[in-house]
Parts: structure tokens; C-alpha cells; sequence
């Protein structure tokens, strides 16, 4: 409730309200002009903002959003003890990483059915499904961390599978063989434990520490599944 | 909760002035001198608007929270995942190594079972889900390293494998309900128990894919004979309750049912068992 500095002698209309208790009982034989001064708490200007965004150009919301997608990635690439991805969780960055990474793992329709590889849906369904099972378990394990916070740590930790997918690419485009695979092997482990110990580092927090294991189990199950669909990839 | 707004309220402004007594969140309701403000709150539509916004969330998230509670327990299946490390590391322990253990009864808590963070015996769901998902992903990694795999058959393993748990558990429910017993046994119990017989499958064929089939027949053998006993030791205590209190050898007609009934359910494990792995191990 706002402060209002109004001068003590003005009298209380309805006595009950418990805000002005002690006001009732004081009387002034004399009428005193009221001034003050009213203060508006946070809140109201924080609608005041939300109305004018209402008026701004769609590019420059465009621009506010990619650039706290932005944000969040460098939070993931550097995994610091910050809650910034659970604060202002969103859901855009996973969105695009899915769709990016189903893009990218889908077969070539062209060349027969039974080729072996995932289509785009398929990837799409594994990845959501994949996490909302784990927000699910996270929940009932009791953690204190909401729905959607988990699902955009989940959705954010996807990145360096992603950068891991844009490689391994690049590596095929080199030819196929056993060095290739190794290699690819190598940095297809390397991004997987980097997403591993990214979610973990948000996730396990909201856990006490005798659960903090089986809450990163399946996490662990979720990237290694995502990881072995980038590692067979062949084009 | 109307009347201190209307005592803040901006007068100056008459159209604010109707809407005064609305039940508008946080500080709609004061007035200003500064003029954007004004002008938001001389706009009584999404004043209105945003009251009208929160209480349908509000109400939507009520109506959510009641339907998904009529069709899943959710305070009944929270009791089923309080468990932590320790509680599934010696579970698992007991799953593949059940002949030293002494006492299976579970321990309660003025007529509460105690949760399963704080003993051994009592069931849970966890590790039954995690099997049961790292069963499925194992089998795709089988598949994968037998080049037979394509994404569809990991859906026919997954449905077909829930299939033959809920036929499990329509049948041991009939069964219970056809020789009258009066167990405490309740169906997530039951579905708990069912479902430690993935950690067997899972050990099973992993072996199989490092050690070819000598491997995996030697890994499902093992892990069948200890999930027979591990069944046949806690269901004796939940279906011949009586009898086995009592530590009397089972007699009479009546216990012999129930005795065969609990071997006949702890013998189609191990069968199970099988035939949900043979197929991917090659």
C-alpha cells in the first residue's frame, strides 16, 4: 500500500478499517488543508511500462527477446552459479535450438523410408517428451523448481549438443572413416558431458543433496539419447 | 478490500471515478500527478482487462489441478518418489542379491506406511520408471548396434512392454479378487513390484551387447532366480498376511491358493523377462 503523508488530524470515514485504527479517535475543531505528497509503489510503473510496450515497433521487440535468448546462451556456454535461466525463464531459445537441431538430424526422404535415421518429428517429440518426463520426476522428487524453469534449463542445455551436431556436419563433409569417427566421437562426448554438467549446475540446486543423483539420472539418459542420434547421423 | 482504493483513488478524472471499487492487483489503484499513469488508469479497459486475465488464470489453473487429480493421485504417487540415493543404491542391491536379507516386513507410522526414504522394504516408483526408460533406450541401443533400427521400433518396443505390464496387473488383480483375498495390496503397489523386473532385463541385455549371448543368458539367470525370491518374500507378506505373521507353515485350502498364487506371480516374471529380451540380443 502506498505511504500517504497526509497531515494526522484528518478524520477516518468508516472507524472498522484497520488500517486507520487510532485515526478515529483524534478530532480537530478546525478545518486543516490537506497537502502532501503521494508516492507510487514499484508496481504501478511497472504496468505503466507493459502498456507502452504495447506501442513499440515489432522489430524492436524482436530484438529485446533474441537478445535475452542471447543472454541465456552465454549462461549456458559459461555455466556459472547464476539465476538468470530460472528467473526469466522463456521458451524461445529451446524452441529454436529443437527446431535447429531437427533440421539438421532429419534424412533425406528422397533416398527410401527404411533408412534408419529420425525425421523431424520424431526429434522434435523426443526432445519435449524427453523433458517434460524429467520435469515431471524433478517435481515429484520433490524439487522446489517450477514447471517451466525446468523445461526452458532443459531446452537452453541443448546448445552445445547443437554446436556438437554443426561439427560433426562439417566433419562428414570431409568423408567417412574410422579417424572421422573418432573424431567425431571425441567431440560428440565432449559437448555431451559440457550439457550434463550445464543443466546439472541448475538443476541439481533445487534438489536436497541426498537426491541430487536421481535427479540428474535422467537428465544423463535424456542428453545420451540426444547425443546418439548426432553421433549416427549420416547423411 | 474496495474501500481504501476508493479513498486513493484519482478523482480528478472522471471516467476513472465508475471504477473506482474494482478488485484491480497491486497499485492500479493510486493516483498520480504525473500524467502517463493517468492516462493508464483513465483507460479503464485494461484495468479491467487485467483483473478479468489473473482471475482466469487463476481459476483455469484450479480446474487443472482438479481434473488431473481425479484421474492420478498426485499426493498418493509423491509418496512413491520419496526416496533418495541411498534408498535406491541398496534397493538395487537387494534386487540382484535378496537371499541375506532378514526382515522384509515394511515399517508404519500410526497406521501410515513409512515413506520409502527411511526403509528398504517399502515400494516405490522410481526406480520401476527409470527401468522401465532405460530399458527402452537400451533396446534402441541394441537394435542400433545390430543395424535394425529405425525409430518406430522403439515405439513398438515401448507400447508393447507397457502392454504386457497393465495385462500383468489386470490379471494378478483378478486373481487376487477371485480368491477373496483382503490385502492391503494397492495397484500402484502392485504396479512398483512389477515393475523391478526391468533393472533384471536391462542388466541382462546390456551384458548380452558386451559379452555376447553366454553373457546374457548367465546375467538374465541370475537376475531371474533373485527376482523370484524377491517376489515370493514380499508378496508373502502382503497376500498371506495372516499366515505368514503368524510364522505357521502355510495350511488349508484357503492359504494353499494364496500360496500358489503368489509362486504363479512371481514365476511369470522371470518369464517375462525373457521374452521382452530375447529379440535383442543376437
Amino acid at each position: 500500500m502506498a505511504e500517504a503523508e497526509e497531515s494526522p488530524g484528518e478524520q477516518e470515514t468508516s472507524p472498522s478499517k484497520p488500517l486507520f485504527a487510532g485515526l478515529s479517535d483524534i478530532s480537530i475543531s478546525q478545518d486543516i488543508p490537506i497537502e502532501g505528497e503521494i508516492t507510487i509503489p514499484v508496481s504501478a510503473r511497472a504496468h505503466e511500462r507493459n502498456s507502452s510496450t504495447l506501442n513499440e515497433s515489432v522489430r524492436h521487440t524482436i530484438m529485446r527477446d533474441l537478445k535475452a535468448v542471447g543472454k541465456k546462451f552465454m549462461h549456458v556456454l559459461y555455466p556459472r552459479k547464476s539465476n538468470a535461466l530460472l528467473r526469466d525463464w522463456d521458451l524461445w531459445g529451446p524452441l529454436i535450438l529443437c527446431v535447429t537441431l531437427a533440421l539438421m538430424l532429419q534424412k533425406n526422404s528422397m533416398d527410401g523410408e527404411k533408412d534408419g535415421g529420425p525425421q523431424f518429428a520424431e526429434v522434435f517429440v523426443v526432445v519435449w517428451f524427453g523433458a517434460v518426463t524429467i520435469t515431471l520426476n524433478s517435481k515429484l522428487l520433490g524439487g522446489n523448481i517450477s514447471f517451466f524453469q525446468s523445461l526452458c534449463v532443459l531446452g537452453y542445455c541443448i546448445l552445445p549438443l547443437t554446436v556438437a551436431m554443426l561439427i560433426c556436419r562439417l566433419l562428414l563433409l570431409a568423408g567417412q572413416g574410422p579417424v572421422n569417427f573418432m573424431i567425431r566421437l571425441f567431440v560428440v562426448l565432449v559437448m555431451f558431458s559440457w550439457s550434463v554438467i550445464a543443466s546439472t549446475a541448475f538443476l541439481a540446486d533445487s534438489q536436497p543433496p541426498n537426491r541430487k543423483a536421481l535427479a540428474v539420472y535422467p537428465v544423463f539418459l535424456f542428453y545420451f539419447v540426444i547425443s546418439w542420434m548426432i553421433l549416427t547421423f549420416t547423411p | 478490500m474496495a474501500d481504501p482504493h476508493q479513498f486513493f483513488d484519482d478523482t480528478s478524472s472522471a471516467p476513472s471515478r465508475c471504477y473506482g471499487g474494482q478488485p484491480s492487483p497491486g497499485g492500479l489503484g493510486y493516483p498520480t500527478h504525473s500524467s502517463p499513469e493517468a492516462a493508464f488508469l483513465a483507460d479503464p479497459m485494461s484495468n479491467m482487462a487485467m483483473a478479468y486475465g489473473s482471475s482466469l488464470a487463476a481459476q483455469g489453473k484450479e480446474l487443472v489441478d482438479k481434473n488431473i487429480d481425479r484421474f492420478i493421485p498426485v499426493s498418493k504417487l509423491k509418496y512413491y518418489f520419496a526416496v533418495d540415493t541411498m534408498y535406491v543404491g541398496k534397493k538395487l542391491g537387494l534386487l540382484v542379491f535378496p537371499y541375506l536379507h532378514q526382515d522384509w516386513e515394511v515399517q508404519y507410522q500410526q497406521d501410515t506406511p513409512v515413506a520409502p526414504r527411511f526403509d528398504i522394504n517399502a515400494p516405490d516408483l522410481y526406480i520401476p520408471a527409470m527401468a522401465f526408460i532405460t530399458y527402452i533406450l537400451v533396446a534402441g541401443l541394441a537394435l542400433g548396434t545390430q543395424d535394425r533400427f529405425s525409430p518406430d521400433l522403439l515405439g513398438l518396443q515401448a507400447s508393447s512392454a507397457l502392454a504386457w505390464l497393465t495385462l500383468e496387473v489386470v490379471a494378478i488383480l483378478l486373481s487376487l479378487y477371485l480368491v477373496t483375498v483382503n490385502t492391503d495390496l494397492t495397484t500402484i503397489d502392485l504396479l512398483a513390484f512389477l515393475g523391478y523386473k526391468y533393472v533384471g532385463m536391462i542388466g541382462g541385455v546390456l551384458t548380452g551387447l558386451l559379452f555376447g549371448k553366454i553373457g546374457y543368458y548367465l546375467v538374465l539367470a541370475w537376475c531371474s532366480v533373485s527376482i523370484f525370491v524377491f517376489m515370493i518374500r514380499t508378496l508373502r507378506l502382503k497376500i498371506l498376511a495372516q499366515a505368514a505373521a503368524e510364522g505357521v507353515p502355510v495350511r488349508g485350502a484357503r492359504n494353499q491358493l494364496r500360496m500358489y498364487l503368489t509362486m504363479a506371480v512371481a514365476a511369470a516374471q522371470p518369464l517375462l523377462m525373457y521374452w521382452l529380451t530375447f529379440h535383442l540380443v543376437r
